[in-house]
């Protein structure tokens, strides 16, 4: 069998020899191999091009390159190479065509080509599959490119270390959050970021002792205070890449996650602590009015309207924009408690009073003890008893101070007051206690009167003596 | 009522008066005196260098706590009791540690927590 291989001609180096040599070449090469004459038929194939394209040697010896296969090789672009190979240039290098060939798919070739002019023309094609290659190579790219997305879309910072620790990349998260650049950082030591920050004992012993014996590790928290960053409470998980030869650090901070968390717990423990105190007040509520009732009738009726009472101020308060409350409106709704008629049996004059809420607490027991007290023997109870309700701010060195008075019209005190009852004695305890300045009762001779004196500013609070 | 409070002055720092008359009952009822109560910061400071055997105190006056009192009765070395609604896990700093009676507590359990605390 012949291949074709120009052996003859003058040169001494053409030997017989050297004609089987090349012969032996061409037949055990992995690299699919054309020999064509001048019309470009086939003169010789090797097996590696049988094999790669799928043809036997009958189909393809004499036959010209164009009907190989069906006119499978009847590529346009080769047409144009070829021509240029026989007419003017003697040589092609590494020339890049891609073909869709009926039975074996896709298939990107790299061709190398040579004329040679003895006996003839001669031209020595041979065919590089690339493919495999090629969709390799598509693949790495894909899968790089797959990983770098991946890494920075993340939302938490990641570093790429190499198994020496030094840093070989990072995501925008990780520069952002840290405050440090991708050139300051690349090839450092992770220890020696950002001024040696990051170098951290417990952050040391993860990355040395745990990561190498388990390839990995997760949720190991590290609070740490950064020089740039202040405290930070850090999630770590790390693998470890043993084909990549890297390390993936995902750093999580989880600080302001931790900070609502401990706010939540403190709002929590002072929800608890005002939910108890209302208890024990509620307690002591129900053992002041116990002492002072004759009978269970009456310690019912009374405890229940001063629970009624303070319940009202928490609603108030819920109503209320932020703690503030307004002095007029608890004044309505204490007193529409107690029967009276805004215009008919009582008349608010002052300016509008923003009440925090203990004040507005201690307020609202005060003026149901005066209201209660108005409905049982006062102006509430008389047909022409009416209670004019009024207060102003005095402006002081030491702050500002709300006087407020209750007088009573109209009323025929039928015998003087015996010994103050819990009443009188809550409204002239209950403000001042809470509040400072003072409160005091005068029975007068048509009602009561009532001086209320109350500090507005923290600065003035003193208790009266 | 064991007047186990008898010969005893017993300050008060309790910012609610319904509470704040109920410890006064309370202590009277065992026997004892009661200076106070205040519910102000400032008031109790000053009370506390006073003449007393023991106190009571709440942990928390409006926006202040009593901590500066405790260091005060500490530094004194007179017995007191923490009557709050905190529990240990919420008190506020410089009170931890410090012997505690949960509110809301009947008349047996303050017995209790003076006989264990004050006497």
């Amino acid at each position: 069998m012949s291949t074709g291989i120009p052996s003859g001609g003058g040169s001494p180096l053409l030997t017989k020899e050297a004609g089987a040599l090349s012969e032996a070449i061409v037949r055990t090469t992995r690299q699919p191999f054309l020999v064509l004459d001048g019309h470009l038929v086939v003169e010789a194939a090797n097996p590696a091009f049988l094999e790669t394209f799928h043809v036997d040697a009958s189909q393809t010896q004499g036959q010209c390159l164009y009907d190989l296969g069906n006119g499978q090789w009847n590529i346009p672009e080769l047409r144009v190479l070829m021509n240029s190979l026989l007419r003017e240039q003697s040589r092609i290098s590494d020339y890049r065509v891609e073909h869709k060939f009926e039975h074996i798919g896709k298939r990107i070739m790299l061709l190398n080509a040579e004329r040679i002019a003895c006996d003839g023309t001669q031209v020595l094609l041979a065919i590089s599959d690339m493919t495999e290659r090629e969709n390799l190579l598509f693949e790495l790219e894909a899968a790089r490119e797959f990983a770098e997305m991946t890494v920075d879309s993340l939302r938490d910072p990641l570093l790429v270390l190499d198994w020496s620790l030094r840093v070989r990349s990072g995501n925008t998260r990780f520069y952002d959050t840290f405050q440090v650049s991708r050139h300051e950082t690349r090839g450092k030591l992770i220890y020696e970021l950002g001024n040696g920050q990051w170098n951290i004992p417990r952050l040391r012993q993860l990355l040395e002792d745990v990561l190498p014996d388990n390839n990995a590790f997760d949720n190991f928290e590290v609070e740490h205070d950064f020089d740039t960053l202040g405290h930070r409470v850090m999630m770590l998980n790390a693998r470890r890449l043993n084909h990549h030869q890297s390390i993936l650090l995902v750093i999580e901070d989880v600080t302001e996650k931790r900070r609502g968390e401990s706010q939540a717990r403190a709002v929590m423990g002072e929800l608890q602590h005002r939910v108890k105190n209302i208890l024990a007040n509620v307690r002591a509520l129900a053992r002041q009015t116990r002492l002072r009732s004759p009978d269970l009738a009456t310690f019912a009726t009374n405890f229940d309207r001063r629970l009624d009472a303070l319940a009202r101020t928490q609603d108030l308060l819920l109503r209320s924009k932020g703690d503030a409350i307004d002095l007029a409106e608890l004044l309505r709704l204490e007193l529409g408690a107690c029967s009276g008629h805004e215009g008919e049996s009582f008349f608010l004059a002052g300016p509008p009073i923003e009440m925090p809420a203990r004040f507005a607490q201690a307020m609202a027991m005060t003026a149901h003890e005066l209201g209660t007290n108005a409905a049982k023997y006062g102006a509430f109870a008389s047909p022409r008893g009416r209670i004019e309700l009024k207060w102003h701010v005095e402006r002081l060195d030491s702050g500002r101070q709300l006087h407020f008075a209750w007088h009573e019209h109209g009323v025929a005190l039928s015998e003087a007051p015996g010994k103050p009852g819990f009443g009188t004695q809550f409204i002239e305890k209950m403000l001042p206690y809470t509040m400072g300045g003072t409160a005091a009762i005068r029975y007068g001779s048509d009602g009561i009167r009532c001086s209320i004196v109350v500090p507005l500013d923290d600065g003035n609070k003193k208790r009266s003596t | 009522m064991d007047q186990i409070l008898t010969g005893k002055t017993v300050l008060i720092v309790e910012d609610e008066l319904l509470t704040a008359m109920e410890l006064e009952r309370m202590v009277e009822e065992a026997g004892g005196r009661t200076i106070g109560p205040t519910g102000l910061l400032s008031e109790a400071l000053r009370l506390v260098d006073g003449d007393i055997d023991v106190a009571v105190l709440d942990a928390r006056l409006d926006n202040d706590t009593t901590a500066p009192v405790v260091e005060k009765l500490r530094a004194r070395g007179i017995p007191f009791l923490l009557a709050t609604g905190y529990d240990t896990t919420t008190l506020p700093e410089g009170l931890r540690n410090a012997p505690l009676l949960g509110k809301p507590y009947s008349d047996d359990a303050f017995y209790a927590a003076v006989r264990k605390y004050l006497i």
